[in-house]
């Protein structure tokens, strides 16, 4: 099976978490449990609806991810954009990877105060 | 402007009490986010791919300096710096926090403002032409009755659950900047054969999943029946509105199912069982509305400032501001500016704090304190001198608010799409930031003229596609982002919904399509055309055939 990772919105602000190894809520997808059978993702699929029903976070499901490390990112576009940011703010995001804020032409978009 | 009456500040303050009430037991646990959700939503608050998202009301988009600085202050407190401009004229805030929303109303109560019925099955805010007031061609500021319709639909009992969303624009002049015709009703201020001013009403246009234009349902409507009128409608909507299936809710479905002319008479008989009643408005109240709108303390000037018309000679880059962002006002000697938030390869309709501050400061040094928002998410001062134009034009340069590209291929309306939205199928944002440094030659797109550019990330058509003369349309093409073009449309008084050209394209041909189209319209165009002119003379074979027979041949 693909590896996959659990994700959800954190309540009280609504970030994007992952499920650590640890059972807690982390925001960078690369410290995120992976789950690589089936068995394994429900287990933590069920530690990720007690979360919500626990009222931490918000909006429980997994994602298929792809590498390992720090490496680690989500296969879909969608997932990359909430992993790492918009693309078009690189302040907002939580990258530093330019590759991110590039669209397919490769047309970097400049910020507030560049000129 | 319009200043809140003790039952709006009572009604305000109310609803910020029992929602931070609200969020203190969602957050305690007592509330599920299934209970929570539609309290937060009443409230304007969506929780989006990143964050939470807070969308506060900017009724027919007329701000003042001072309601200004406060959103700054908001963007600065509990956002990252930033607002953005919506297509209905508010402002969304992408990373507040639930426990800090409820000290963001308490806030924006401050100033008169609120999130109220910013989302959910309601009347949403009501919209208007953002040059209401000011406009040379305006019979009526369109913004009496928005405040009137406001008040009337601002937590109607009757209408707080409505099949679907509701929305109404209002146009007081003959030339539709508020894209009436398509609302799911429009209201056109209007003369009759003996010179009274009353309204055409429209009713059951839409964009979405199924773009509709507007169908007059009456020709004449006296002022005083406005709101009995509007009530009658919403009556029928709401007994037989389809609430079994979400994509066939809208009036318009309703409207398209029972032709016009049932409809009509359906609410027709409604409205002569209620018109004399309550509804009816009388004299005194719309005098009184009439009065917060008023027109300011005008100055006695001569219609063309001699001074400016030099140095509009004198300086090229300023004629060509003047050209695209500077527009005729009713009174002599002033002038409607128009701050492009559109810069070059920026995303579009984004404020930072700091802008937001200059802004606010601008307008009370020019534009007597006040500005609006327009629905192509861009602002408005509507109250400049023609003499004090050059000096502002300098000051918006330097907060990067004076492109002037007004009405032009760059100033392009983007829904949020995948960058922030959790139901697009693809980015918006950054396709509006390509088009826009390939055409930033400002020359070049003066050179094109008027071209209505509108992207959405998916087919609930937040960016208005199908009204672009160029839209694009995100499709998800097995995970991989693909563009639809659609050509051909038209929001305002000569209202046409856009055809799809042909097979979508990948992110990385998209530019190149739109470029090329323009290209055909350049090479074809007649003296005086514009895109959508030559479009509708020579129809969509030539521009087909540069696409996917000349230039991408692959494509398809
Ligand atoms: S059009 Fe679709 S992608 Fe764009 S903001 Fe609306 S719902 Fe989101």
């Amino acid at each position: 099976m693909a590896k996959h990772v659990i994700t959800a919105n954190r309540l009280i602000d609504g970030l994007v978490v992952y499920l650590s190894a640890s059972g807690g809520w982390v925001e960078a997808v690369s410290e995120s449990l992976v789950a690589a059978a089936e068995a394994a993702l429900e287990v933590a699929l069920e530690t990720g609806r007690a979360a919500e029903a626990g009222n931490h976070v918000v909006g429980v499901y997994e994602i298929e991810v792809d590498g390992s490390g720090p490496a680690m990112a989500p296969v879909s576009l969608r997932e990359r954009i909430r992993a790492f940011g918009p693309t078009t703010h690189p302040e907002f995001g939580r990258t530093t990877e330019s590759g991110h804020y590039q669209h397919s032409d490769g047309v970097e978009p400049v910020r507030f105060g560049d000129a | 402007m319009y200043r809140y009456d003790e039952f709006d500040h009572a009604l305000v303050q109310d609803r910020v009490a029992q929602y931070r009430d609200q969020v203190a037991r969602r957050i305690s646990g007592e509330l599920s986010e299934e209970q929570f959700r539609p309290l937060r939503l009443m409230n304007g608050l969506y929780l989006q791919l990143h964050a939470y998202m807070l969308r506060v009301a900017i009724p027919y988009g007329t701000l003042s300096s001072k309601q200004l600085r406060k959103l700054a202050h908001i963007a600065r407190t509990y956002d990252k710096g930033y607002g953005h401009w919506t297509t209905r004229q508010n402002i969304q805030f992408n990373w507040p926090k639930l426990d800090e929303t409820p000290d963001i109303l308490a806030e924006l109560a401050e100033v008169e403002m609120h999130a109220i019925q910013t989302s959910g099955n309601t009347i949403r805010n009501v919209t208007a032409d953002a040059y209401g007031g000011v406009a040379a061609d305006e019979i009526e500021d369109p913004r009496i009755w928005a405040e009137i319709i406001r008040q009337w639909s601002t937590l109607h009992p009757e209408f707080s659950f409505l099949p679907r969303k509701f929305k109404i624009a209002v146009t007081g002049a003959p030339h539709d900047r508020a894209a009436v015709r398509f609302h799911d009703i429009g209201v056109i201020v209007k003369r009759n054969w003996d010179g009274e001013i009353g309204f055409e009403v429209l009713v059951g246009g839409g964009l979405g999943r199924t773009p509709m234009i507007a169908k007059t349902i009456r020709q004449f409507l006296p002022k005083q029946h406005l709101l009995s009128y509007l009530e009658a409608i919403l009556r029928v909507y709401n007994l037989i509105g389809r609430r079994d299936n979400k994509y066939k809710a809208r009036i318009k479905i309703m409207v398209h199912e029972l032709g016009i002319d049932e409809v009509g008479e359906m609410v027709e008989d409604e409205w002569e069982r209620i018109k004399t009643g309550e509804l009816e408005l009388p004299a005194d109240e719309i005098a009184r509305i009439r009065a917060y709108f008023a027109p300011p303390e005008y100055e006695a000037l001569p219609a063309e400032d001699p001074g400016f018309a030099a140095k509009r000679f004198e300086d090229r880059a300023c004629a060509q501001w003047v050209r695209s962002n500077v527009n005729h006002h009713k009174q002599p000697g002033y002038a409607i500016v128009d701050l492009s938030v559109k810069p070059e390869g920026q995303p579009p309709g984004d404020v930072t704090d700091a802008q937001m501050d200059a802004v606010a400061d601008l307008a009370e040094a020019y534009s007597m304190d006040e500005l609006r928002v327009t629905h192509e998410q861009n602002l408005v001062f509507p109250y400049v001198k023609q003499s004090d134009l050059y000096e502002l034009w300098r000051k918006l340069i330097e907060q990067g608010l004076a492109t002037a590209n007004v009405g032009l291929v760059s100033d392009i309306i983007a829904c949020p799409g995948l960058d922030y939205c959790a139901l697009a199928n693809a980015r918006s944002i950054p396709v509006a930031q390509r088009i826009s440094k390939r055409f930033a030659d400002l020359d070049r797109q003066h050179d094109i003229g008027e071209l209505r550019m509108k992207i959405s990330g998916c087919i609930n058509a937040c960016g208005h596609h199908h009204v672009g003369h160029i839209g694009l349309l995100g499709v998800d093409r097995r995970g991989e982002e693909y563009y639809q073009i659609t050509l051909g449309g038209a929001p305002g008084e000569d209202a046409s919904v856009g055809k799809i050209i042909g097979p979508a394209f990948s992110s990385g041909d998209v530019v190149d399509a739109v470029e090329e189209l323009v290209n055909v319209y350049v090479e074809k165009r007649r003296e005086g055309e514009r895109f959508l002119d030559t479009y509708r003379r020579i129809g969509e074979e030539p521009f087909k055939t540069r696409l996917y027979e000349e230039r991408f041949h692959a494509a398809a």
